[in-house]
């Protein structure tokens, strides 16, 4: 049985080589494997918002056959998630293996801990098996392998990257040049308003012991585009676990709150004001909050966006040091 | 002798109902007529498959059966250890865990995630997680002994601290690792899954299992002596200190192999024996054959449910292993007159 399983793998991987030498294959790196595809995908599944998010801003939407996420499904953009109608919508917050095989797809779009785990089965070396291409979120990397610092650029590697694979390379390099020039303005009017770096908390979730951003989560290049500090940027991973008392050695001047999950962003500030009465923390005395969604807060089409938001919010909050 | 061969009647034939059960439950869809035309398939005859039947063979054959086997493979040999051990402390709380392998399988395999070191592939996680339990099995076999005298007591209390050692240093290297993001992909070790098993991972396990089982079969009658008191034994001829070591490193080899794919899976090992010694009495003639078709049943059929339970998601196993045995066994011990 063995035998023959490998066998009939070695059948179709040769298949596939043969086939590759024909067209051209495309190569493309994720978490810096090479993986090859011989044309580009039809039947993908993408395994959460954000990464949904990219495929629907690039116009991939008749591309997927799936798609999950930890969110619901209603917090896709509205704009972007209107020809959906074929879409299976695969319960969250993330499936099986099994699941994904039985919409025979060609191509899974996800990143460790955003659907992919150890233990789970679902990994990219385990997809191959069945034939399945994947792209894991550039953020993710992190998870399996050291990595440079993050930044805007993993962002515009994950579009370029899913750009090339789906062939709509011009429809993410125009995406990708409007964010460019969009962090240009920003960071021209950060300079302008000599913006004074503050120290911000992520609060994700969490009640026993608070989830945060750490030095490779996406939220540190949005605070660090602002000139700001993100407080947990010692961390070397991208969300993690911390405790209360860091959060009051660290001082937050401010604090984002990440809008998902079984509790609201309402009950979220409401807990933590609670936690912290009267403890002096700059950022719950004098109620500085920004409320963003889950898929604003994870490397997307929103991410952009988020910072922007975050910039209006930080001038508001801190009126003192914006000129005009 | 009668019990025995009915028992070994009985048992095949819900080790085969639980099996064909196993591979027909999951998140996919897959209605019996399907599984019997799928089987007639790969055994030669039967139509050609319909492109949505292709698909629901793969996921049959390299995704459902792996799994299935693997919790046949894991149940029984869990189950086995697990009367074993409670034979050879004689103590009824006693379960494979008590070994250390789980603890010490966490540590290997959390040293590997960590230090992202793949010295043999993508096995390394499986073998480090061997090399850790048996170091902690060795290491408990070692303090559980005293001038060649091994002393039932002596193994239960060096089985828990050493546990609880490994399992704070596992932690250690947990909270101090450069790349945090790991912990999650081990959480599974300490919760046991068998969403990740291959058929490439069966072979090892299957030997074991064989060379196991084998071993206790053979030994049924030693193991009964050897819950009676070290008088008996001796007047009965065992050599008790030999026959003790004998059992220690053969289940602590199993589970170190079982808990390398697996991860630990819990409540097995505890009651399964339980279960059986209610039903067929505390003869390991029966209890062995009872463990390996039994525990297997019951694994199956955990993990089934597992993976049927909140479908496409999956629940820890052990999560349903407790939750199914538990009120299995209350009943159980309930109706019994002990």
């Amino acid at each position: 049985m063995q035998g023959l399983r490998l066998f009939f793998f070695y059948l179709i991987f040769s298949s596939l080589r043969a086939e590759a030498a024909a067209s051209r294959p495309l190569v493309y790196e994720s978490c810096g494997e090479k993986e090859e595809i011989s044309e580009h995908p039809k039947r993908a599944i993408s395994i959460d918002t954000n990464t949904t998010e990219i495929m629907l801003a690039l116009g991939l939407s008749s591309s997927l056959v799936g798609i999950a996420g930890i969110d619901d499904h209603s917090s896709l953009l509205p704009e972007l998630s209107k020809d959906l109608a074929h879409v299976r919508l695969l319960k969250g917050p993330y499936p099986n293996l099994e699941s994904l095989i039985a919409l025979r797809p060609d191509f899974v779009f996800a990143g460790w801990q955003y659907g992919f785990s150890e233990g789970s089965g679902l990994t990219p070396a385990r997809l191959r098996k069945f034939g399945v291409a994947t792209y894991s979120l550039n953020e993710s990397c992190i998870r399996v392998r050291s990595r440079p610092p993050i930044g805007f650029d993993d962002i515009y590697t994950d579009i370029r990257t899913i750009g090339r694979i789906f062939r709509v390379e011009a429809r993410a390099e125009a995406l990708i040049a409007d964010y460019e020039k969009r962090t240009e303005a920003l960071r021209s009017k950060v300079q302008a308003m000599a913006l004074k770096s503050r120290r911000i908390f992520v609060y994700d979730s969490g009640e026993a012991s608070p989830f945060t951003a750490g030095k490779y989560g996406i939220p540190t290049a949005m605070i660090e585009a602002l000139g700001s500090k993100n407080i947990f940027d010692d961390l070397a991973t991208n969300w993690t676990g911390v405790s209360w008392e860091d959060i009051f050695r660290r001082q937050p001047e401010f604090i984002i709150i990440v809008d998902y999950g079984a509790k609201s962003a309402e009950q979220k500030r409401a807990f933590l004001a609670k936690k912290f009465k009267d403890s002096g923390i700059p950022a719950i005395d004098k109620g500085r909050f920004l409320v963003l969604p889950y898929a604003a807060m994870t490397p997307g089409v929103r991410t952009i966006e988020s910072t922007e938001k975050l910039f209006e919010a930080l001038s508001r909050a801190f009126p003192e040091h914006v000129n005009g | 002798m009668r019990t025995v061969s009915f028992l070994w009647g009985g048992g095949t034939l819900l080790l085969f109902a639980m099996f064909i059960l196993g591979l027909a439950s999951g998140s996919s869809d897959l209605r019996f007529t399907e599984l019997i035309d799928l089987l007639r398939h790969r055994l030669g005859y039967g139509p050609p498959l319909s492109e949505e039947l292709l698909n629901k063979d793969l996921i049959l054959w390299s995704i459902r059966l792996p799994r299935v086997l693997m919790a046949a493979l894991s149940g029984a040999g869990l189950s086995l250890v697990g009367a074993a051990i409670q034979a050879l402390v004689r103590n009824p709380m006693a379960d494979p865990w008590l070994l250390g392998v789980s603890s010490g399988a966490s540590l290997g395999a959390v040293l590997v995630l960590v230090s992202g070191l793949s010295l043999f592939g993508g096995l390394s996680l499986q073998i480090f997680a061997f090399f850790g339990a048996s170091l902690a099995s060795g290491l408990i076999y070692f303090f559980s002994r005293r001038s060649q005298i091994f002393s039932s007591t002596r193994l239960i209390f060096s089985g828990l601290a050493i546990s609880f050692c490994l399992e704070a240093l596992t932690q250690v290297v947990i909270f101090t690792a450069a790349r945090k993001g790991e912990v999650q992909n081990v959480m599974f070790w300490t919760m046991g899954s068998l969403g990740s098993v291959e058929s490439s991972d069966l072979l090892v396990p299957s030997l074991a299992l064989l060379a196991g089982f084998s071993f206790l079969f053979r030994s049924r009658t030693k193991l009964n002596i050897a819950c009676l008191s070290e008088l008996k034994a001796f007047s009965l001829g065992l050599d008790l200190q030999r026959f003790r070591r004998n059992v220690f490193l053969v289940s602590a080899a199993l589970t170190a192999v079982l808990v390398s794919v697996t991860g630990s899976i819990g409540f097995v090992g505890l009651m399964v024996p339980h279960v059986l010694r209610l039903l067929l009495g505390n003869d390991y003639r029966l209890l062995i054959p009872g463990c390996l078709l039994g525990g297997a049943s019951f694994m199956i059929a955990a993990d089934a449910l597992a993976r049927s339970f909140f479908s496409p998601q999956e629940i820890p196993i052990g999560i349903i292993t407790a939750l199914l045995g538990s009120p299995i066994f209350l009943w159980l011990m309930r109706s019994s007159n002990e």
